[in-house]
């Protein structure tokens, strides 16, 4: 979307002010130059397709994984095996189910670095995620949220800018095509056992993108 | 150089009463005789210290009457000294609404004396404790120049001479005997009582004055003995009015653990539990146990910490007092890493696991702990996030990211991607298992599923 920056003289110039000082319109000159550290998602393919070339801090990515189990988490491993390494938590907010310890050391994820916490509903949740982005103990949160809305998102979008932490969160599927704050919005899809089909629907600086298949086991250690 | 600090809290018992500063309250008297204190809004009812309590009652039937307790005030005392303990380091508490504060040595740390008074003034005023200080070369005379309220800032001896001439003996809280014979002399500064010979003052006046004048340029020790702190926090707050709400007691928490956060930056010491105990007019009380994951002893996190606590209790009825302990302590772990410490060796922090189970409880928060036993459902462990969790080794091998709480039984899998991986142990303890594990590919979704000994199939993981 090209900047809308000519004022027209008919009537419609004040509702445009209005949207663009709601930030409801997107411009491509003003974007952010981001000093926000970037990690390599250990992914060459993932790296080309991400704005920044690799995860950005700051940055809420928002993931719908098609079903459970279609590579989601495992296109994130590398990303959090490199946090892991850092002296803070990582804080995983009500996972769908139990991390299993194996599999995470066999991707070099120190696992003593995850914090898990299981909040009894919504409200509990969404508070865990913000304290945990406010700490400024935590090097990165996962956040299961079935039951966010475009406003809890954008809170925590809020609080993620200003820790400079990294965020990623499983939303309720329903909001996929919805407006959301979140600056990345990713799809998954599994192909096959090796295989997964990625589709960014958002990317803050970029054009949304076409679908990619990404090689699961393609990922090099970025230590 | 010898300096005194004396500082006076005027009306302190009446001041450590929470109440509303628009209603008329006063001390009493432990027989409930006469009036000792008055608050501001009594004063304008016409009410004076000293007064019977039925004059008083009379003036102003609305009152609200407080006995004085004796230990209360001198627990007080008590909790003052200890919050002076930061500004000094020699401090003697005086029976009467004050504490001598040794200067002298002080001066250098706080660059002088306007800013080591001022210093106090300003904690005094956080507090909202009405003071009154004295400054002089010895404690009496220290003590005489605050009960007359003269702001000498100087250790002058012309000046500080000069600020004793003029001192009205009225205000030095002699006894009324005492005054009285001064009176009939027709002596009313402190100067004019320095002129008369010593040991005519003795043997006319009373002996008991003689010994403060001579104290006054002589003695260097106060009359008390030196304060030294307990190793045990107990303060309380008496409110004046019932606390109904459970909103009304976390400023007066504020409050104490102000104080107690000054107890523990002295002692250097941390907390990892507060008492609380709240007070109803009908007996059986309310204790309340606040326990943190992890140590902490900043003001900042404790208070964030007990409203969250808060948040989750509620009153079982009005509160009329509220007291805070602590009877142990640890000491603070050293921060400081060593120089030759690998990243792996300096502790986590622990105030967001603080903070987390503050707000929800202890079992919503853990860490994982690997065991590395070859079992998935016995090969992690949820352990408490506040146990320090080791790390273990894995086996090598192509494992789920999820794994389910229980298998789930499951229809035999058509499109097996990989399999079986055998996995045959426990025949150690009575939880023996024999199952194939495989990978199944149903639906784009990735799922490790077993197939046990009795041939039935079970889902147990996904891979994500």
């Amino acid at each position: 979307m090209p900047a809308t920056q000519s004022h027209s003289s008919s009537g419609l110039s004040y509702p445009l002010d209005q949207a663009l000082n709601k930030g409801l319109v997107w411009q491509a000159a003003q974007q952010p130059c981001s000093s926000a550290s970037v990690i390599s998602s250990g992914y060459q393919q993932l790296n080309r397709e991400l704005p920044q070339g690799g995860w950005q801090a700051g940055q809420v990515c928002e993931i719908y994984p098609h079903r459970y189990g279609c590579g989601d988490m495992h296109i994130l491993l590398p990303v959090l095996a490199t946090l892991s390494h850092q002296q803070q938590w990582i804080m995983m907010v009500a996972p769908p189910a139990i991390p299993y310890a194996p599999a995470l050391t066999m991707a070099g994820i120190d696992t003593r670095r995850l914090l898990m916490v299981h909040p009894k509903d919504r409200k509990e949740a969404l508070w865990c995620v913000e304290e945990g982005l406010r700490s400024g103990h935590c090097s990165a949160v996962m956040g299961w949220l079935p039951e966010s809305d475009p406003n809890s998102i954008r809170r925590i979008q809020l609080a993620c800018e200003a820790s400079k932490n990294f965020c990623w969160l499983w939303p309720d599927a329903r909001h996929q095509n919805s407006a959301s704050a979140a600056p990345l919005r990713l799809q998954v899809t599994r192909i096959s056992a090796e295989q997964a089909n990625l589709r960014f629907i958002k990317r803050r600086g970029r054009w949304p993108g076409n679908a990619f298949s990404l090689s699961l086991n393609s990922a090099t250690r970025t230590g | 150089m010898n300096a005194w600090l004396y500082l006076y809290f005027p009306d302190m018992y009446l001041h450590s009463l929470v109440h509303d500063y628009h209603s008329p309250v006063i001390v009493i008297t432990q027989d409930q005789q006469r009036v000792v204190q008055v608050s501001a809004a009594a004063k304008q009812c016409g009410i004076r210290p000293d007064m019977p309590l039925a004059s008083a009652l009379f003036l102003c039937p609305e009152v609200v009457c407080h006995t004085l307790n004796q230990e209360y005030a001198e627990q007080l005392l008590q909790q003052r000294a200890l919050w002076a303990y930061r500004y000094s380091a020699q401090i003697f508490p005086d029976p009467a609404d004050g504490l001598w504060l040794e200067a002298g040595s002080m001066l250098r740390l706080f660059g002088g004396i306007e800013a080591f008074v001022n210093t106090l003034k300003d904690g005094c005023q956080q507090h909202q404790w009405p003071l009154q200080y004295g400054l002089g070369l010895t404690p009496v005379s220290a003590r005489w120049q605050a009960l007359a309220d003269v702001q000498t800032l100087s250790l002058n001896t012309a000046q500080q001479q000069h600020a004793l001439q003029t001192l009205p003996l009225d205000k030095l809280h002699l006894n009324d005997a005492q005054l009285l014979a001064l009176q009939r002399l027709g002596i009313q500064h402190l100067g004019e009582l320095l002129q008369l010979p010593l040991a005519e003052t003795g043997r006319r006046i009373c002996p008991q004055l003689m010994q403060q004048l001579q104290q006054l340029h002589g003695q260097q020790k106060p009359p008390s003995s030196l304060f030294t702190p307990p190793l045990k926090f107990s303060e309380k707050v008496i409110f004046s009015h019932d606390a109904e709400h459970r909103n009304g007691l976390f400023f007066p928490l504020a409050r104490l653990l102000d104080s107690l956060c000054g107890f523990l930056h002295h002692h250097q010491l941390s907390v990892r539990w507060l008492a609380l105990r709240l007070l109803h007019r009908e007996p059986p009380e309310t204790r309340w146990l606040f326990s943190f994951a992890n140590h902490e002893y900043r003001y900042e996190e404790l208070l964030q910490l007990c409203r969250y606590q808060l948040d989750k209790q509620s009153l079982r009825a009005p509160v009329t007092e509220l007291q805070l302990s602590v009877t142990q302590f640890t000491s603070r772990q050293h921060e400081q890493a060593s120089c030759l410490a690998t990243d792996d060796q300096t502790p986590l922090s622990g105030s967001l696991i603080n903070r987390l189970q503050a707000r929800l409880s202890a079992s919503q928060v853990s860490v994982l702990q690997s065991t590395g036993d070859p079992r998935p459902e016995a090969s992690w462990q949820a352990q408490p996030a506040d146990e320090s969790v080791t790390d273990s080794l894995s086996r090598t091998g192509d494992w789920p990211i999820w794994l389910l709480p229980e298998p789930v039984p499951y229809p035999p899998p058509a499109d097996i991607i990989q399999g079986p991986l055998r996995i045959t142990s426990g025949w150690w303890d009575s939880w023996m298992t024999r199952r194939d594990y495989y990978q199944v590919m149903q639906d784009e979704q990735l799922l490790w599923v077993f197939r046990d000994d009795q041939k039935r199939w079970f889902l147990h993981g996904y891979f994500s």
